[in-house]
């Protein structure tokens, strides 16, 4: 069943979380990402992030 | 639905806006970062550089030993180009969440040359806000606990991310809190290390690092605008390319709630 009909089937009705709702996970994923990318203390990750790290102001060391 | 709608396109704008930072990056910021380095590597044992507060008697050099870190050349390279895919994917997520909401609750229409001032605005809150109070920093250059300055960060971008929204959103009678959210994080405290920057013995080299730190705040600038400018036009094409195509937001249709 392609996305369409699903969509279709189900254009009267709300959808079981808001599109606020949805949004604000959206925002969440990419907080995630941010933290993993710049803030995450492991020093791996602090490591392979380094040079992304100082070019995006993220306070690195 | 909405929420996977973001995901994949915040995935795609990420991976050019990435790609494009990567390339501005290494040509003009990473030669910097090695620059730097080779002073800091040049340092003496027993030197405090301040970056390890915790373990100031290993010599300060913030990479330690026993933790992976890439390779320098390719593996590096590949290491910052998925670090930058990374932080473009977070970025666009947290925009294309914005934008869509303002779009759906019929607040704005966001259309590219809208999405060009988004970058803008992207490039004010994540890089000059708190670049004014904390210029950027290459390695080896001494500042304040990486608790405060990160908390100062995380402070400095949402109240600038808030002001700049409200002032350009927001019904007037708030937009007095929308410059108060601005100026607010300048008010309290800015993280700062009283002392010199570099502590390298060699006055020279002393010298060549704070020429470097000072051409890094222009280079990591331009990336960083760069950056901005392709993530906000990419961001607000996708928005009604992809995003949005097909829910009934109230600039097409009122027809279908979301």
């Amino acid at each position: 069943m392609n996305e369409q009909i699903i969509e279709s089937g189900i254009s009267q009705a709300q959808p079981a979380v808001s599109s606020l709702g949805q949004s604000a996970a959206a925002m969440a994923f990419g907080l995630v990402l941010l933290f993993a990318v710049g803030f995450l203390p492991m020093a791996a990750a602090h490591n392979a992030a380094h040079d992304t790290r100082h070019t995006l102001t993220f306070p690195c060391h | 639905m909405l929420f996977r709608r973001l995901v994949m396109n915040a995935v795609v704008v990420g991976f050019i806006a990435g790609f494009v930072l990567s390339i501005v990056q290494i040509l003009t910021v990473n030669p910097i970062i090695v620059a730097a380095e080779s002073f800091e590597q040049a340092e003496p044992a027993g030197v405090v550089t301040g970056q390890h507060e915790q373990t100031p008697a290993t010599g300060g050099h913030h990479h330690s030993a026993d933790a992976w870190a890439p390779k320098d050349g390719i593996e590096r390279l590949l290491s910052t180009l998925v670090a930058n895919v990374m932080a473009g994917i977070g970025f666009a997520a947290l925009v294309l969440a914005l934008m869509s909401q303002l779009q759906i609750q019929g607040i704005a229409t966001v259309s590219v040359p809208k999405g060009l001032a988004w970058g803008i605005a992207g490039f004010l809150a994540f890089f000059l806000a708190p670049g004014i109070g904390m210029p950027p920093e290459i390695p080896g250059a001494v500042s304040a606990p990486i608790a405060s300055r990160q908390l100062w960060w995380v402070l400095v971008v949402v109240g600038v991310s808030i002001g700049l929204l409200v002032l350009a959103y927001a019904p007037v009678k708030w937009k007095a809190f929308g410059l108060l959210s601005i100026a607010a994080p300048y008010l309290v405290s800015i993280p700062h290390y009283d002392g010199p920057m570099f502590t390298h013995p060699d006055p020279d080299a002393v010298n060549a690092l704070t020429g470097l730190h000072q051409q890094f705040f222009m280079v990591s600038g331009m990336s960083n605008f760069v950056f901005w400018l392709v993530l906000g036009t990419a961001s607000a094409w996708v928005l009604n390319r992809w995003v949005l195509a097909g829910l009934h937001t109230p600039t097409n249709s009122t027809q279908r709630p979301l």
